[in-house]
């Protein structure tokens, strides 16, 4: 178990800012998604923890040691590539043995520990097999494999989902992370996936052009975001500008009176997510209450999208369960209702 | 398969089958019968099958010692062609810079544009005794009349520049197929560059070493013009000799067996340098 800090590090090509002096704590044992748009610098930031890039500026510790001027092979990290990067002349035993044998590890232990790795990730019937003849998946699992058998300091992890299927990639990012929680590692995961970050990190620290936005909790993240980025590429797309009148008034600039919560911070946007909003029977209330058209219907399986038309102006997206949209028509007149915690306030000042 | 479930795509390569048949086999087949024939002076030859070209081959040491010329040469260019072209393959299958790779390029592409015979004419000024490199030495200090022209080391040096283009352009193709991940996967498991180069890439690139080295000492030992040139007349190799005994000797058949000779040690040896290595490598290779 080791910490892993990051301190006000940076990463300029010529003029290009890459990475913009990102200062993230990892506590050990701790499991940190960096999520973000393409781009934004995740990539760059993890392989300047796994040294293949040199920080511009800034210090990276891992377990209070100074790797910022280590090269690669001197830092133990466990890299997992996107690509896998399977050595395709070497079997599979052979792959996850590689660290071993760089570090001169004796034969009988090394083989053991192979061993080990393998039933780990549920491999050990094809030790003998090339990377070539595994599927996606299997390939996925040795590279994890490899990266684990070294007993890595920390686990750095590049969009090692994207290249499979959804059923596969749910069940990877299970095993990932109870093997993580088993071995009690300190993992950094990339991935441009909201619902992938928050399904396996307890920390997530969102990215927006080279700079960390926010770090928290899933939960956090999600109830509570910072800024209108976070907000947005989280998934809130009804943003409605305005300005707070009273504590808990929020008036936005096409004259509509909503409720928020009293104690949140000021801001000049209040969002909603779309799956906060609910159809108002005729007669129910709620603390927010906008009466509507419906200008579009997308029917997604379990849930339907509806677009509906305000009359002061904007329009809002919402997310209902299937069951309710079925009864909805286009033109029809609909009231959405939300509860006044459900009302986020932002600045709407851009990253 | 067979009858019932005819495989159409081998019928793609029925054209160039009937081309090697017809340009590069029948050719052969022919010369094959030349050399089983029997020399008479004032013709051509005389219709017979003897292995007696083979025979004088056999008990002359003359042509046997210029095949050993022929085959020493050949496997030291090739063997320079590969300790100088690897790095240079190496470099430009890695460098980021794109303008410097496409120059590199054009440096190398550009002599084959050439023929053999022209830059073999231009080693002769450079390497003669009044050449560039006899003033370079003599202008250093280093010794009078320094000519490497007519001498074993200097068809050598001619052969390796004709040959490395082929070379480095056969050995980059293998190594931009080495993805640069593979190297970083194994330095992010402890090993050094060197390590990563030895345990990983250098494996990796064992099918471009070969089939460079293939092409390199196919090419060197059939050359021609090189050794004509640079060699002088006491510097014997395989193909010219070949030339000599066909058009100045006017003996068909024992050109013809001596060409059979040449193909048949080249192709042995390349044969057996594929099985080798097809041997250790097998299982991933194919
Ligand atoms: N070697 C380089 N030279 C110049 N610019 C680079 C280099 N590597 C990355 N960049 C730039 O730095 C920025 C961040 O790149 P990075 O690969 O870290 O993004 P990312 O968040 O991983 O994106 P993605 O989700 O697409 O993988 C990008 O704008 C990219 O163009
Ligand atoms: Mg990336």
């Amino acid at each position: 178990m080791t910490e892993v800090v990051l301190d006000g590090v940076s990463k300029h090509y010529a003029e290009m800012v890459a990475v913009d002096r990102v200062s993230l704590r990892i506590p050990a044992g701790q499991f940190v998604a960096l999520l973000g748009p393409s781009g934004c610098g995740k990539t760059t930031t993890l392989r300047m923890v796994a040294g293949f890039v040199d920080a511009t500026q800034g210090r990276i510790t891992i377990g209070g040691r100074d790797v910022t001027q280590l090269p690669p092979w001197r830092r133990n990290t466990g890299l997992v590539f996107q690509n896998y990067a399977l050595f395709p002349h070497r079997t599979v035993a052979q792959n996850v043995g590689f660290g071993l044998q760089m570090r001169g590890i004796p034969r009988a232990e090394a083989a053991a520990r192979v061993a080990t790795a393998l039933q780990r990730v549920k491999l050990q019937e094809l030790a003998d097999r090339l990377p070539k003849q595994l599927s996606g998946g299997q390939q996925q699992r040795v590279a994890l494999a490899r990266a684990l058998v070294i007993e890595p300091d920390v686990l750095l992890l590049d969009e090692p989902l994207s290249n499979l299927d959804a059923r596969l990639r749910l069940e990877m990012r299970t095993e990932i992370r109870a093997l993580q929680r088993a071995l009690e590692l300190t993992a950094i995961f990339v991935t441009h996936d909201q619902e992938e970050a928050f399904a396996i990190a307890d920390i997530v620290a969102v990215m927006h052009r080279g700079q960390v936005e926010q770090v928290g909790t899933p939960a956090e993240i999600y109830e509570t975001p910072s800024t209108r980025f976070v907000a947005e590429f989280t998934g809130v797309h009804n943003l409605l500008p305005g300005r707070v009148t009273a504590p808990g008034r929020f008036e936005t600039t096409d004259g509509l009176g909503l409720a928020c919560t009293a104690s949140r911070p000021l801001g000049s946007l209040l969002g909603v997510r779309p799956e906060r909003l609910a159809l108002l029977p005729a007669g129910a209330t709620a603390d927010n209450a906008v009466a509507g058209q419906v200008v579009s219907l997308a029917y997604l399986g379990a849930v339907a999208e509806a677009e509906v038309q305000l009359p002061s102006g904007p329009r809002l997206l919402a997310r209902l369960p299937a069951h309710q949209a079925a009864v909805l028509a286009m033109g029809a007149t609909v009231t959405l209702g939300w509860p006044a915690s459900a009302s986020l306030l932002l600045e709407d000042a851009h990253g | 398969m067979g009858a019932t479930n005819p495989n159409r795509t081998g019928l793609l390569a029925v054209p160039a089958g009937l081309f090697v048949a017809l340009f590069l086999l029948a050719p052969l087949a022919l010369m094959f019968r030349y050399s089983l024939n029997r020399f008479a002076p004032g013709e051509m030859m005389e219709q017979a099958l003897t292995l007696e070209n083979y025979g004088k081959f056999l008990a002359d040491g003359y042509y046997q010692g210029v095949l050993w010329t022929t085959l020493w040469t050949s496997g030291l260019a090739t063997l320079i062609c590969l300790v100088l072209g690897y790095p240079v393959a190496w470099f430009m299958a890695r460098t980021t810079a794109p303008r410097l790779k496409s120059l590199l390029v054009i440096a190398i592409v550009v002599p084959l544009l050439m023929g053999n015979a022209v830059r073999s004419a231009a080693w002769m000024v450079v390497l003669g005794e009044k050449g560039m490199l006899a003033a370079l030495v003599g202008a250093l200090g280093l010794g009078e009349r320094f000519g490497l022209l007519y001498t074993a080391p200097g068809v050598v040096i001619a052969l390796v520049s004709v040959l490395l283009p082929f070379m480095i352009i056969t050995l980059q193709s293998v190594l931009e197929g080495v993805s640069h991940s593979l190297e970083e996967a194994a330095m992010s498991l402890g090993a050094s560059p060197r390590a990563a180069f030895v345990q990983v890439v250098l494996p990796l690139s064992l099918p471009g070493v070969l089939a460079g080295t293939s092409l390199c000492f196919i090419l060197a030992m059939n050359a021609y013009a090189t050794p004509v040139l640079v060699g002088g007349p006491q510097f014997h190799m395989m193909a010219p000799t070949v030339y000599q005994q066909v058009s100045k000797a006017m003996n068909w058949p024992f050109g013809a067996a001596l060409a059979f000779v040449l193909m048949s040690v080249t192709l042995g040896l390349s044969i057996a340098a594929n099985l080798l290595m097809q041997r250790r490598y097998r299982r991933w290779a194919e």
